[in-house]
């Protein structure tokens, strides 16, 4: 009968035993959750900086090829005022002026506005704009004064390209600096979830013995508790009596 | 009774013809009001697989073509303006089937040489619209106009995606489709 009775583990050790495989299956479970989100974010956050970086490098870009191209057509003008298509060249003055607007309106090109190439080229830009806006109007009648807009246009040349590069340079920076805080992120997320597989390794307290954990070093010796815990006790000592010898002593 | 089965027969078959009748008026109608020659500068011209033209083997409106077209209206934020902006102009898909455009993407090229592919089924799928104007007003060359194609991006969390933003050409010139 007390036999019998050793042989089924304990109330205690089982309950501990479906403990420890439920919370181990749960955190490994949200564990991998866990890394699949962040190397996704991680991406995001990657692909945002990157359409961050397209979308004000490309206003600055098509400023600068705007104002190269109207500075062109307005050369080409002045030269050949005879085979000169007026309605083109003011077509090409309003492009110019849209994207001058994008320069100053867009909410996407707020971080430009601290550079100090941006403080050195807008208001030229649009002190330029402003000039050239009623001589447009009418070109063909005001060639001595567009003359004097082309060699401003000539002379602001290098800093509207000075104002490209900026933008190339600040987004560089930008994504450089979000990536090291992704990179960063990354590492403290790594830490810790190998602390955690580490705890949870070590964690699990003896199911028997009074203890309450702590005494456990390890997962083995853990294991091996939990394994004696369940091993069949052995019955209580009875006093026996002492065999009989076979052998004559 | 026989008098007024007659009498049935005829009316129906009267109706009947005058129904074919105006059917066939409007089929004539129809593009021959949309693809009269333009009288302003033209603002919009479309190639490629189409089967309507008026001008060689292209199909040109000005802004007065495009307006006498039905008009779809709805107000919607874009990335590109503070707060929420009205847009006004002729579906898009409306122009294709005007034009009896047969491929399956646009090329739209903007007057500034901007060129983006549009899958038609974005004009099937969605009331994308040629806007004309905005809040009301006709739009210059100086603040994106005068041709702006525009989805109601509002509308739909779909469209709130820079692939739906980038498709927004604006100083649009010419479109032409392709297969």
């Amino acid at each position: 009968m007390s036999l019998a009775v050793g042989t089924v583990p304990s109330t205690g050790g089982r309950r501990f035993g479906f403990w420890l495989a439920l919370t181990t299956f749960v955190m490994a479970l949200g564990l991998s959750v866990m890394m699949v989100a962040f190397v996704r974010q991680t991406q995001a956050v990657a692909d945002t900086a990157r359409l961050q970086a397209d979308s004000i490098t490309a206003l600055t870009f098509q400023l600068e090829r705007e104002f190269l191209r109207l500075r062109h057509q307005l050369h080409l003008s002045l030269v050949q005022p005879d085979q000169t298509d007026w309605a083109q060249l003011q077509v090409r003055h309003e492009i110019f002026a849209s994207r001058v607007g994008l320069l100053h309106d867009s909410a996407t090109i707020a971080v430009l506005r601290q550079r100090p190439e941006f403080d050195a080229i807008a208001p030229k830009i649009k002190a330029l704009l402003e000039r050239a806006d009623p001589l447009l109007a009418d070109p063909e009648r005001h060639q001595p004064a567009l003359q004097q807009v082309l060699q401003e246009m000539e002379v602001l040349g290098p800093e509207v390209q000075a104002l490209s590069l900026a933008a190339n340079s600040l987004m560089t920076h930008l994504m450089h600096d979000k990536l090291e805080q992704v990179r960063t992120q990354q590492r403290w997320i790594n830490l810790l979830m190998a602390f955690q597989v580490l705890l949870l390794l070590l964690g699990p307290p003896p199911p028997c013995g009074g203890g309450t954990g702590a005494s456990s070093a390890s997962a083995r010796s853990s294991k091996r508790s939990m394994t004696r815990c369940s091993r069949p006790r052995p019955p209580p000592s009875r006093p026996t009596a002492p065999k009989a010898s076979l052998w004559p002593t | 009774m026989k008098v007024f089965i007659t009498y049935c027969f005829r009316v129906c078959a009267g109706l009947g013809l005058a129904g074919f009748g105006l059917g066939l008026l409007a089929a004539a109608a129809l593009p021959a009001q949309a693809l009269e020659r333009p009288r302003e500068r033209v603002v919009l011209t479309i190639t490629g697989q189409i089967g309507a033209t008026n001008q060689g083997s292209a199909a040109v409106f000005d802004m007065a073509m495009l307006e006498a077209l039905p008009q779809h209206r709805f107000a919607t934020r874009t990335p590109w303006e503070q707060g929420v902006v009205r847009f006004s102009g002729p579906l898009l898909r409306d122009v294709l089937a005007l034009v009896q455009a047969r491929g399956q993407r646009l090329h739209a090229t903007a007057l500034n040489d901007y060129r983006i592919t549009i899958p038609i089924q974005d004009a099937r799928d969605f009331d994308v619209i040629i806007a004309t104007r905005m809040n009301e007003q006709p739009m210059p060359v100086r603040t994106r106009g005068p041709l702006f194609v525009i989805y109601p991006f509002d509308s739909d969390p779909r469209l709130q995606n820079a692939r739906f933003y980038e498709r927004s050409i604006w100083q649009l010139r010419s479109i032409e489709v392709i297969e």
